[in-house]
């Protein structure tokens, strides 16, 4: 009897250790040519040589054609030495009209589907600044009467908590002051979404729907490629715009001039004028996090 | 009368404004700098058609009327735009999806008290008229403008007020800006309220039910 008991225990449990390890192998089962070896084996970016970083961007552009059918153009940009750049807002002339939000939804291949954007144009009662009361599907004419509007976006913290909390080390800030995300080497856990006060980052709950006629062909490895499905992504101020001196897509959409964009360490530049001449203040300035992302008035 | 508003206006066309009045001090500044000779350029935008009437005439053509055809120093030089006329509609802009109306109130200028002296040449309808009496061509609006919109002038040459395209390292690439008269009509300068594009779209709701707030 307690023979027959144990062996069965002990066919319960191997038969419970296969089904797990065949549930873990799962993964190398359903292999597809979509994750290649080359990608599962890939190293994280800092640690990539110039030669390694060149093959991945090929790679990563052949995926590109091959999934979307298109040819892009990925691109690795580095930080310019003696530039860190700020951005600033001017909400005395922001009228609400989302057309940095469906810029940035072109510029960085964002998923048509959901009509996903780094920036979220927050709807307030004029006289409060009380975030959790904004609106963010507000429609009609804008600007509404008693109300104002502030774009949110990623503030490029010089201390930011989504860089800490991550397990991975798959998100860092550059000495630009830009927070980026390998996304070949992003786990998706979402500490970092949970972690921002900002509510700035995304997750890819799924592979983005994009036409081959909507994809813009230029394109960098820590900005705005097609991001894989469950990783997170990121405003990156445009890194790939910025880091060759243009605006970012955000700025040039903005119709009223209500951004601003530029150097912090050149005392001449219009950033540096508006944080030197306007009442300006932060987000959630008590939490420490000090944004490279600036809020302003006029009078 | 006539022969001396005619010499004055001769006497300002002679006196040309100075290269560096005309956009107003604007561009040396954002481009000053230890290498500023290795600086691009910053361009304002002109838009098309200043100092003209846009009319579609009665056979549905449409015509960019300037306003020397009809008002010159020897005819309604004084005469305030009729705004019952059907020609004077394209002067002040209308809201989008609004059918021009019949009535003459809604075709005034809506530009505080100011007459049509007040900015364009009583001798030169071609030209523009600064307050010192001094005469500058349509597209040098700005400085125009600046006379009497002073803290927007400030904060548009520190690039705080107004669109802009291109690079904001003048040392890579050029930029490109608005004219005041690019977001603002001169008859009418408030800016007009416009739709915003599509929101966001929570993918877990149905597209009827409120997205996230925060």
């Amino acid at each position: 009897m307690d023979a027959s008991r144990r062996t069965a225990l002990k066919a319960l449990g191997a038969s419970l250790g296969v089904a797990g390890l065949a549930r873990a192998l799962q993964p190398l089962v359903d292999w597809t040519p979509a994750t290649s070896m080359d990608e599962l084996l890939q190293k994280h970016y800092k640690a990539l040589t110039k030669e390694e970083l060149a093959v991945i961007l090929r790679r990563l552009e052949d995926e590109a054609r091959d999934t979307y059918g298109v040819d892009v153009t990925i691109e690795d940009v580095r930080p310019t030495p003696g530039v860190e750049f700020g951005y600033a807002l001017n909400l005395s002339i922001c009228i609400g009209c989302r057309k940095c939000a469906e810029a940035c939804h072109n510029e960085n291949n964002h998923d048509r589907s959901t009509n996903n954007s780094y920036i979220r144009v927050l709807e307030m009662e004029k006289g409060s600044l009380d975030m959790g009361k904004g609106s963010v599907d507000y429609d009609g004419p804008v600007p509404a009467p008693g109300k104002f509007y502030m774009p949110v976006q990623c503030q490029q913290c010089r201390n930011p908590p989504c860089v800490s909390v991550c397990p991975v080390e798959a998100t860092w800030q550059e000495s630009d002051g830009v927070t980026v995300v390998d996304y070949n080497w992003c786990i998706g856990c979402r500490y970092c979404e949970a972690a921002c006060p900002y509510h700035a980052r995304r997750f890819n709950w799924k592979k983005p729907e994009l036409g081959a006629s909507e994809i813009n062909p230029n394109q960098s490895y820590l900005s705005n490629r097609v991001r894989p499905q469950g990783v997170m992504e990121k405003c990156t101020f445009c890194l790939h715009r910025t880091r060759k001196g243009q605006l970012p897509a955000c700025l040039e959409a903005c119709p009223t001039g209500a951004r601003v964009f530029g150097n912090l360490l050149d005392p001449s530049s219009e950033i540096r004028w508006v944080l030197e001449n306007k009442r300006v203040f932060v987000l959630k300035e008590d939490l420490g996090t000090q944004p490279r992302f600036y809020y302003f008035f006029d009078e | 009368m006539r022969a001396v508003a005619l010499l004055i206006a001769l006497a300002c066309t002679s006196e040309p404004i100075p290269a560096d009045r005309a956009f107003g001090p604007a561009v040396p500044d954002l481009t000053a700098g230890s290498d500023a000779t290795s600086r691009h350029a910053v361009t304002i935008h002109v838009p098309e058609g200043l100092g003209r009437v846009t009319f579609q005439a009665p056979d549905g053509a449409v015509h960019q009327v300037p306003c020397s055809t009809c008002h010159g120093p020897d005819g309604l030089a004084e005469r305030a735009a009729d705004p019952a006329r059907p020609f004077h509609l394209g002067l002040t802009p209308l809201p989008a999806g609004v059918e021009p109306p019949s009535g003459a109130l809604s075709r005034r200028l809506e530009h505080g008290q100011l007459q049509c002296a007040a900015c364009h040449s009583s001798g030169d309808r071609d030209r523009l008229r600064l307050a010192d009496g001094r005469e500058l061509p349509f597209e040098d609006v700005v400085t125009l403008c600046a006379q009497c919109h002073g803290p927007q002038y400030r904060d548009y040459q520190r690039g705080s007020h107004g669109g802009m395209n291109g690079y904001w390292d003048l040392r890579r690439g050029p930029r490109t800006r608005n004219s005041c008269v690019d977001c603002h009509h001169p008859h009418a300068p408030a800016y007009r309220p416009v739709m915003p594009v599509f929101p966001p779209r929570d993918r877990w709701l149905d597209s009827s039910t409120k997205t996230e707030t925060h």
